[in-house]
């Protein structure tokens, strides 16, 4: 059961790599998103749309760094790397290379997901792009 | 395992982030522990952690810390937890504002005979610093 939660948990970062069909997949209908930004749709089409607002950072890529499962819930660690090649958050774009780190949590129930959590380094993005100071 | 590492975990929260028994680390942390999201200025290590732990309490004196979520596999235990605290001391060059902060954070640990010996975090820090207003919000 956990092996098959990780498999599922896996899908979710491909989705911020441009295949957002992963989403229709792997997302139920009624899942509830904790973290996510504020307004996006329900369903399969909020994660869609949350991963299209990160369309301005150039080749995108999801590292999985690794999982942990137990019982219903799956954890990820991952690095997310990328080029601001196009205007972001308002800020022009750096042609700054960004690595930021997070964490994942998944909620799995009939093989989809159905709660989502997140902790990744906003704070660090920002100062990478040169949003904000770089200040510990 | 899984049950004692969450176990560890459980006591990092309460001893040292609830009850502020800076001590505990001694117990619970390994003296070759690597830190994989070091915070600037940090020393690494027990003493680096102690350090850390001394700076929160001094800012934020009645920091509280639950968790919401926690689980285990192998010899690694994550949990989620949400942090709340009054800022009535120095944080990082900030001046108390006596606001109050409320964020999330997802904590990663690998235990090895008894002892934490990596440790992987993310934490809401753009929350806590538009709370402080120290950034805008949105």
């Amino acid at each position: 059961m956990s092996e098959e939660n990780k498999a599922i948990a896996r899908r979710w970062n491909r989705i911020f790599e441009g295949q957002a069909s992963e989403a229709d997949a792997i997302i139920a209908p009624n899942i509830v998103y904790h973290d996510a930004p504020p307004g996006i749709p329900a369903g399969p089409e909020g994660v869609k749309a949350w991963a299209a607002m990160f369309e301005p950072l150039a080749g995108m890529r999801v590292e999985d760094e690794f999982y942990i499962a137990e019982g219903d819930i799956v954890i990820g660690r991952f690095v997310g790397k990328a080029t601001h090649s196009n205007e972001f958050t308002g800020v022009p774009a750096t042609g700054n290379q960004i690595s930021v780190s997070g964490v994942n949590i998944f909620r799995i129930s009939g093989g989809k997901i159905v709660e989502h959590w997140v902790n990744y380094d906003a704070m660090g993005l920002m100062q990478q792009i040169g949003a904000i100071p770089d200040s510990g | 395992m899984s049950e004692e590492n969450k176990a560890l975990f459980r006591r990092f929260i309460d001893d040292i982030m609830k009850n502020k028994k800076i001590d505990v680390i001694d117990e619970l942390m390994d003296a070759n522990f690597i830190e994989h999201n070091p915070i600037q200025g940090v020393p690494p290590g027990i003493a680096g952690m102690k350090d850390l732990m001394g700076m929160f309490f001094a800012a934020f004196p009645d920091l509280d810390s639950t968790i919401d979520l926690l689980v285990a596999e192998g010899d690694l235990v994550a949990g989620r937890m949400t942090t709340t605290g009054t800022h009535t001391g120095d944080f990082m060059g900030i001046p108390a504002t006596g606001k109050r902060v409320n964020f999330t954070e997802t904590h990663i640990v690998r235990i090895a005979n008894g002892k934490a010996v990596e440790h992987w975090g993310n934490q809401d820090d753009m929350a806590m610093m538009q709370q402080l207003g120290v950034i805008p919000e949105g």
